[in-house]
């Protein structure tokens, strides 16, 4: 019965934002404020009606209730509580009910919103969001509805992949998910403008948090999913260019542009059309990447949940998410708002966001470019291709390493024509320190070109952002005697920017440490057998087999220890799942600072040994140190106290 | 240096064991695991990947090029194998397309500053 009533809820709400939607594009031209408040009101209530719907389907999967087909599927009595709540968006159909709750939570959001942002442009962001609400609940109700009964219940469930039984993977999908929704949010924003003709300053600074949002979860979800594909699938990489990848890789690269692109928008009043676009594309991007993932069109290692009339609906939510906007781009965007002439010199900050936004956006299609590729060669004329990383590293990475290079400099650039002081003396300090790091870098065993350069790229950008830091904080000088009022200068002195830019030079340094210095070592050993890794030993002392919650496990044990003083003991295993009939093997990695120990047991007895992966991956960890840092950057960012007040409001009604 | 249980050696006149690995091992990483999804032959543990590997080692070994070893592959079991699509004419498009898109790019950019 309580399953029903989340059904029910679910086709409730359904009706009402069809209702809701009509009323909104009926109440288009009115200027009743009234509206409004009734719309405010549809977001809290389509908020309690999700969440009660997707309560009870969490509380389906918490007391295993084998009668819902998805549970069945994906859940299995003996699973730990949270494998048991995370099971939920592990799959199709929920992943897509967590998808309309963070959608109705963000709504209920943007409604409570008392700024100055205009009645008539809140209106339509609520009217455009409720919208993206009905068609996905159509999408739920026609092809993949939760709630599906089973008539005669099974026992026990099939259990969930034991790969997505992981404590990093119950979390990517939720924070994934953050930011993909939240493009939907930027996407509504663009929207009301080209419908209400309403763009100033104020847009550029209510929509800006909600990029930032967007841009910190991507970063975050993708991080999270890199780093589970590093210590689970055991093949020591961390990013493998996979079409799923690439598909939540576009729409952080569009949320980035974007973030630099509204800062424009916001300071100087420029590039108003360029981010209206480039915010509809955000989402589409998003909507793209579900439907490569759900469609079962490109062949990956995540594809999960394919089924080709699932993918049909999700191509014409896309499509229409795409092309509507498109068109009221083409015949509105012209008279947005007429960008006055505004003076600025080579060296300033507009031309360095500019850069910025082109190689970006360039670098977006260059992966859209490799990702579809073969599907469009395959039908245009059946030839089947490949496309690996050499190809994006042939492309993707050279359009990179300008916007690392300007990445650097930019921050201390002055806006308009007015040149920077000290400009040449940084560029010089800059300069110096990455000369020196080169050098250091040449003389490392194993350098090779590409290594040097990546390195250095990493080096630049670290001294330019401490030294734009510096200059920065001491510029206004901080009282360091009240934390708050010290702290909460240093964020209106763009400490997010700061972090965010430092993590990605962490990031890069990590790039550089794994990509090209890192040892791996491979062979059959058996018990008592000793390898060496630089100045350390690693021992192979034992093999145990052991039973977990719901798996069997085969573990062995090594030592690892330098000078005869042990370090960590390592234990790599082979776990059986026999619900699922699967083996997965789990790597044993001891994290430090400087690098990781990454062990993998493979086949074998105490007969013949057993084959035995080792890799010594330098500086990885670094890669999502310096993603947390984005994130963290993103964040601390989004309570950045804008003082400023707008000068120039246009309106445009149609 | 511990060899690797499936890359078996045999005499070579003209590479020593290791140059023969790092070879296969750069071979293999360009070369996709066609049971597998979305692996290259290097990561793989499967059978054929397994037998693959071999197979390159065996032609390194029978000092075939690495541009020989490559076009072989694709004889046999079409581009598809090779993770670095070659640039031929059904590949145009992928190999120049992002560099076409920078130079229109910069020249918009430069029409605008202009401005």
């Amino acid at each position: 019965m309580i399953p029903e009533i989340g059904h029910i809820l679910l086709i409730i709400t359904f009706v009402s934002s069809f209702i809701q939607s009509i009323f909104w594009i009926i109440t288009l031209g009115s200027r009743n404020t009234v509206n409004l408040i009734i719309l405010q009101k549809f977001a809290v209530t389509n908020f309690i009606l999700i969440s009660s719907s997707f309560s009870i389907l969490l509380y389906s999967f918490i007391i295993s209730d084998f009668s819902l087909l998805i549970v069945t599927n994906n859940s299995h009595s003996l699973k730990p509580l949270i494998y048991k709540i995370s099971g939920l968006w592990g799959n199709h159909e929920g992943s897509l009910m967590l998808w309309t709750l963070i959608l109705t939570f963000f709504t209920y959001l943007i409604s409570r919103n008392k700024s100055q942002i205009s009645f008539k442009l809140l209106s339509s962001i609520l009217g455009v969001q409720t919208i993206i609400l009905f068609s996905f609940l159509a999408f739920i109700l026609f092809t993949s509805n939760p709630f599906e009964r089973l008539e005669t219940p099974p026992i026990d469930g099939k259990g969930l992949n034991p790969l997505l039984q992981d404590p990093g993977l119950a979390f990517h999908p939720p924070i994934l998910y953050l930011g993909y929704v939240g493009l939907s949010v930027s996407f509504s924003f663009a929207v009301a403008a080209l419908i209400t003709g309403e763009i100033n300053q104020i847009w550029a600074r209510q929509i800006r948090p909600w990029i930032t949002i967007a841009w910190s979860a991507l970063t975050l979800g993708i991080a999270l999913g890199s780093w589970w594909a590093y210590y689970e699938l055991g093949w020591g990489g961390w990013w493998f260019w996979d079409p799923v990848e690439n598909a939540s890789f576009m729409p952080w690269l569009i949320a980035t542009a974007l973030l630099h692109s509204v800062r424009l928008l916001e300071t100087r009043l420029i590039l108003v059309s360029w981010t209206v676009l480039l915010a509809i594309l955000g989402f589409s991007f998003s909507l793209l990447g579900t439907f490569i993932v759900r469609s079962g069109l490109l062949t990956s290692v995540h594809a999960f949940a394919t089924d080709p009339s699932r993918g049909i609906f999700i191509l014409i939510i896309l499509t229409i998410a795409t092309g509507v906007p498109l068109i009221l781009y083409a015949i509105r965007s012209s008279d947005l708002y007429t960008e006055k002439k505004i003076e600025f010199s080579v060296f300033s900050k507009e031309t360095a966001l500019l850069i910025n936004n082109l190689f970006l956006s360039t670098a977006t299609l260059t992966i859209l470019i490799g990702t579809l590729y073969p599907l469009f060669l395959d039908a245009f004329n059946g030839e089947k291709i490949s496309i690996g990383p050499a190809y994006y590293n042939a492309t993707f990475a050279p359009i990179m390493a300008p916007v690392i290079l300007i990445m650097a400099i930019a921050p201390f650039l002055n806006w308009g024509t007015k040149i920077n002081n000290n400009f040449s003396k940084k560029i010089l300090f800059i300069i110096f320190i990455t000369v020196l790091g080169a050098l250091v870098l040449s003389m490392i065993k194993g350098a090779t070109l590409f290594s040097i350069v990546c390195g250095s790229l990493s080096i630049w950008l670290f001294s330019g952002v401490l030294i734009n830091f510096i200059s920065q904080t001491k510029l206004n000088n901080l009282k360091k005697g009240e934390f708050r009022s010290w702290l909460n200068q240093l964020i209106n002195n763009n400490l997010g920017m700061h972090i965010a830019h430092l993590g990605v030079a962490v990031f890069l340094a990590g790039i550089t440490g794994e990509q090209f210095f890192k040892t791996e070592i491979n062979g059959r050993k058996n018990i008592g057998d000793i390898i060496k890794i630089g100045d350390r030993s690693l021992k192979f002392d034992d093999v145990k087999f052991e039973s977990g919650p719901n798996y069997k496990s085969e573990m062995a044990i090594f030592t690892l220890s330098k000078n005869n003083n042990l370090i960590d003991t390592l234990k790599p295993e082979k776990r059986f799942y026999p619900v699922q009939q699967t083996q997965t093997t789990e790597a044993a990695i001891l994290s430090e600072f400087f690098g990781d120990t990454y062990l993998v047991l493979g086949d074998g007895n105490k007969e013949i040994g057993w084959s035995v992966r080792l890799y010594y991956n330098p500086l990885v960890s670094w890669i999502w140190g310096g993603a947390c840092l984005m994130a963290l950057g993103g964040i601390i960012s989004i309570f950045r106290n804008r003082k400023t007040k707008p000068n120039i409001i246009i309106r445009n009604t149609i | 240096m511990i060899t690797p249980q499936s890359y078996v050696f045999a005499d070579n006149q003209s590479l020593n064991k290791d140059e023969i690995i790092n070879k296969t091992r750069e071979i293999s990483q360009n070369i996709r695991c066609l049971v597998c999804r979305n692996q290259s032959i290097d990561e793989s543990n499967s059978e054929l990947a397994k037998d693959l590997r071999v197979l390159i080692k065996g032609k390194i070994i029978d000092g075939l090029s690495n541009k020989e070893i490559y076009n072989y592959l694709s004889n046999r079991y079409g581009d598809y194998i090779l993770l670095n699509p070659p640039f031929k004419t059904n590949t145009i498009l992928l190999w120049l397309l992002p560099f076409l898109i920078l130079i229109s790019g910069c020249f918009v950019m430069f029409k605008f500053l202009k401005k």
